[in-house]
Order: C-alpha cells, then structure tokens, then sequence
C-alpha cells in the first residue's frame, strides 16, 4: 500500500507536535522513523493508525483520503512497545481476536498457520503473565500478521527485549517483512535498528521531517547537523572552524594547513566521523592536534576521546590509538573527501 | 519483650473493642428470654432457639429479608452498568462540558441525604410510588452512584491505553472495546463496587423508613427497628434478627474476598 502525507499537521493546545509533514512511503517499503522522544514519531504513527485525527493536511493510502477512517477500517496492524496482550485471554485468543471481531472466516486455521510460522504453537494456551518477553513479542506479531494487514505498524517492538534477542528478533523481523512484502513503518530511536532495518530512514526531531533516505544515504550524507549527530555512534564529530584563507582554518585558535578547497564562507562548522580519523604523531603538518583524555574499551575496537581545546572534544574510534595512553599528545589526520560541512546558522549542509 | 507483649495486649483490646458488641448479641439471641435482662449479665447455662424461632417461622422477617435482598440486588444491577459506562466515557474520551458533569456529580455525592428525604418523599407520592420498591431501587442508585463512578474511573484509569488502541485496531468498535475489553480487565473493581453498593443498600434505614413502611416492602434493616411487643420490647428477637441480617454479608463477604483484596490492592492489569 502506498501512502502519503500531505501537509500533515498535530497540535495539542498550543504545542505543535507535528509541523507540516510531507512523505511519500512506497507500496512495500520497510520504513524506519527514527528520533527520540517528543520529536513527533509516535505521533505520526498513531495518526496512520487512525487513533488520532490530524489537525490539519491530508493522510492518503493509495489514493484515498483516510483521515476520517477509524482504525478498525484502515487495515492497518500495530505491534505496540509494551505489546499490549489482552491479559484476560489466553494466548489463542488474544491471536483470533481480530478475525472473530471481523467475523473472518476459518479463523482456527489462520491462527495456527501463523503460530506454526512463528514457532509458538507450544503457547497457544497460555495466557500472556506466563510467557517471557521474547514470547509476548511474537504473540504481539502474530496477532498483527494473521489478518494479513495492508499496512504494519510498530512502535519500538524490540525495546523491550534484552539486548541478544533484539538482534535475532531484528533479523527475523527483516526477514518476514521481505517475505511478505507488507508496507512497514517502524518507529524507533535506537539508530543501529534504524540502520539495519529500514529500505528507507525517515529522521525527526521536534515535530519536523529532518531527512529521509536510504540508510547510507543518511549516514554518508547527512543534509543537516541534526541528522549528523544523530546517526552514529558514536556521534560525527563537529566544530565550528574560521576560514582565514584558502589554504588554512583555524579550529579552537589553532591554525591548520588545509591543502584542498574549503568552502567560500568564513564560518562553517566542520564534521568527521570519528572512524575516518587516523592517528599520526602531533604536530605534523595537515593534522588536528590533541590530548587523549579518556578511551572506552570494547573488545574489538575502542573510542578515544581526545580533546582538541577546552571546549572542542571529538571521538577517535577503531584502533588507531592502540599503543598510547591516556594524556598522551596525538594528531588526528583526515581525508578531504571524509569532511562534511555545515551552515553554522542554519545548520544544513553544505556542499560545494 | 514488653514491646511485643503490650503490642499483642493491645491488639487484643482492639479485637474485644469491635467484637464485643456482637457477641453481645449473640448471646442475647441465644438466650432464654427470662435472663435477657437479668443484671449484672450472665452467661446462659444452657442455650435456647426460642428467639430464632419467633424471628424466622413466626413473624413476617424472612418476607424483609428477601425484599432487603431483592431490593439490594436491584439497586447494584442499577448502579453497575450505569457507573461503568458512565467512567468508561469519563476515563477515554474528552468532550465538552466533562468537567462540569464531574463536578455535579461531586455535588451529589456530598449531598447530606437526609436533606433529600422531604422532597423525594412528595416526588414519590406524586408518582404513587410510597411502598413500591422502585422509590427505594431509584433513591439508593442515586446516591450510590458517585461512589461506585469514582471507584471504577480510578479502575479504568489503570487499564492501559493501549489496550483500547489495540482493541480498536483489531477491528471492535468503542462498545465492542468496552465489552470485550475494558469489562473483563475491571471485573475486580466491578465486583467490589457492587458488593459495597449491596452492603450500603442492606444496612439503608432512613429511606426505607420513609418510603417503605409498609409490610409488603419493609426493609430488614426497618423490620427489626419496628419489632416491638404489646407490653415490652423483645430483645431477643431483635437480636436473633440482626444476627440473621447480618449473616448473608458475612457469606458475600468471605466468598467474594478474594475479589475485594484483589480490587483494592492491584489493578489487575499485567504489562
């Protein structure tokens, strides 16, 4: 199913939890929406599934107006953060719910079709105080696929499981989506969710669409400095440099040899992944210099903290810096094509 | 040691505190007539069902009980379904005026009902309704009504939201959300609210005195207040009658227990 958001707004009172919202979901995309709490995505969600009215704007599945449409008739499922198990039913009943009340027909082979799918028919008589969480999560799943919706929903299904099974229920979640090619938007404000399991990323903050884009696409070009600090952790790393001449900038009062053309404002703020920094010794020429003030150890790489002046302190991530200690001088060198550039007013990207 | 010993002698006064009233009427109700009044008061030597007797096969107080019982039972079909509906829209929708209608039913709560007996006596002789069990069924649904609104808002209340949402995308409408849902989630806190609007009806005696004296429709809670000999007030069938009031609310009481400590120490909802 295809779907649109046409200047879709949300206010409650005086606040606006939603500026005017424009984007297109192609008919069976996996999209993620990613920001965290109060930028609007639970919102937006809520107002596909029909539980809140738009203020104003037009919501469109396929080509039909629905902002009228209550929830029931959208054929829209929601798998919900705290899974919301009807805790009176066993879990057989919590499933056929939704085809008694649309007095589906048979209803008892749908159900253990889907369980059998799942691999949960061992739970069917069950009620929901007895499973685990991983268990509830996939009763909460089967419920939303057997009625074969048009449209998916969830809201943050997997923050709710311990950290192993999150990645497994990731995968298998990617997996039935493909499978069933079922239009899915899934909000959430775990970015490495967003990464692996979105076709497309739509980014929001404070009510407003910050980007949307295949997840490289956000990673690798991010059209504003929001989006930039967001996505990836740890977070790009920033600051606002002068540029004094084409063959210079100045960072924190520090002069650097810049040998490649920046861009033409004299203030811009400067980004860098922090893994497309490498490490050479200080006060070489072409590189940043700081002090190592802090390194997180985690196995397979590590995150070196190093700060540049009193207030600028950017992330150094890989093993790089295996060999040196912490207040140890060092120079941080990057190349030309790994820079990003932002409008430091506006915030948005620049490219030049 | 001493702390214990005083805390333990203390809870004993406590327990003889609010016991002894009881017992005292249970011995009265088992006693031979002629030691009720014998003073200072004695244990009976050997026990009699004289009083029993007089109470339940001699005198028309098993026709209160029923109508205390059928009267009770109707107030709580009543009041239940009217209250849960009515939070049920309270607890999941705004509309206007919402405020406003809380606040009246606030006002009615704290309405000192034997300020009401005057008018609703007249309003009631104008419908010919004096002795018929709809006044009294009308007057205790009333006035029990905010107690067991606000019960069960602050029961719905708990219920998550997502239960309705999840309801309503399932496909049910609100009354189907209702039904299905909101109902079974808040049974504990239904249950407790109809047993304290039960046990108010039963113990009720003002309007039931006013509005039903009558045999016909007589209370037992008024029965035993009117039992009264020619010559002397018989004790021991007062007591025998109030021992027998009080019976059936003990079974209520210790049947639905489990439902009461339920209703008022969980919201029975598990995430």
């Amino acid at each position: 199913m295809k779907i649109r958001f046409h200047d879709l707004t949300k206010q409650y009172g005086n606040t606006t939890a939603l500026h005017p919202l424009n984007l297109d979901i192609h008919d069976g995309e996996f999209l993620v929406i990613l920001g965290s709490s109060g930028s609007g995505k639970s919102t937006t969600l809520n107002i596909l599934a029909g539980l809140e009215a738009p203020t104003s704007g037009y919501l469109f599945f396929h080509e039909r107006m629905v902002n009228h449409v209550p929830p029931g008739k959208r054929d829209v499922a929601l798998v919900f953060q705290n899974y919301a198990l009807y805790p009176h039913m066993r879990v057989y009943d919590n499933i056929v719910f939704p085809l008694k009340i649309r007095k589906a027909g048979d209803s008892h082979q749908k159900v253990t079709k889907t369980a059998e799918m799942l691999g949960m028919v061992a739970l069917l008589q069950k009620y929901p105080k007895e499973l685990s969480g991983g268990e509830r999560q996939r009763v909460a799943l089967a419920r939303a696929l057997v009625r074969n919706p048009q449209v998916f929903l969830m809201d943050e299904p997997l923050s709710n499981l311990d950290a192993r099974l999150r990645i497994s229920a990731r995968g298998e979640l990617k997996k039935l989506q493909r499978e069933r090619n079922i239009t899915t938007i899934y909000v959430t404000h775990d970015q490495a969710e967003a990464l692996t399991l979105g076709d497309r990323i739509a980014i929001m903050d404070k009510g407003r669409l910050q980007q949307v884009g295949t997840p490289n696409e956000v990673y690798e070009k991010p059209q504003n400095m929001f989006v930039a600090g967001f996505v990836g952790t740890p977070p790009m790393n920033m600051a606002q440099i002068s540029i004094d001449n084409p063959r210079s900038f100045k960072i924190g009062g520090v002069v650097v040899e810049y040998p490649v053309l920046l861009p033409e404002t004299k203030d811009v703020i400067l980004g860098i992944r922090p893994e497309k920094l490498t490490l050479v010794p200080p006060r070489s020429p072409l590189v940043i210099t700081g002090k190592i003030v802090h390194r997180e150890y985690l196995g397979s790489e590590s995150i070196s903290h190093v700060e540049i002046t009193k207030t600028i302190q950017w992330y150094l991530k890989g093993n790089a810096a295996e060999g040196t200690k912490t207040g140890d001088m060092v120079g941080l060198q990057f190349s030309p094509e790994d820079t990003h550039w932002f409008d430091p007013v506006t915030g948005v990207r620049i490219e030049y | 040691m001493i702390k214990k010993f005083s805390f333990y002698l203390f809870l004993l006064f406590i327990l003889f505190w609010s016991i002894s009233p009881f017992l005292w009427i249970l011995l009265t109700s088992v006693k031979p007539p002629a030691q009720i009044m014998q003073l200072p008061p004695v244990f009976p030597k050997f026990y009699s069902m004289v009083s029993y007797k007089n109470v339940l096969l001699e005198s028309p107080f098993p026709k209160y009980l029923l109508n205390s019982f059928m009267i009770s039972l109707s107030t709580v079909l009543v009041t239940i379904p009217l209250s849960l509906f009515a939070a049920y829209g309270i607890s999941r929708f705004s509309f206007r005026g919402k405020t406003f209608v809380l606040f009246m039913i606030i006002i009615l709560f704290t309405l000192p009902s034997i300020s009401l007996v005057a008018a609703l006596y007249k309003l009631f002789y104008a419908l010919g309704w004096i002795n018929m069990p709809a006044s009294l069924i009308c007057t205790y649904s009333t006035l029990n009504f905010p107690l067991t609104f606000f019960l069960l808002i602050k029961y719905i209340d708990k219920i998550p939201i997502e239960m309705d949402y999840a309801a309503l995308l399932d496909g049910c409408t609100h009354f189907q959300t209702f039904r299905y849902i909101i109902t079974p989630l808040a049974a504990p806190g239904i249950i407790s609210a109809a047993i304290l609007v039960f046990i108010f009806c039963w113990n009720e005696f003002l309007f039931a005195l006013t509005f039903a004296p009558d045999e016909s429709t007589r209370m037992a809670s008024v029965g035993i207040a009117l039992f009264q000999g020619t010559y002397e007030i018989p004790w021991g069938d007062i007591a025998a009658a109030s021992v027998v009031v009080t019976v059936p609310l003990l079974i209520i009481l210790l049947f639905f227990q489990k439902y009461i400590v339920q209703g008022l120490t969980s919201g029975a909802v598990k995430e």
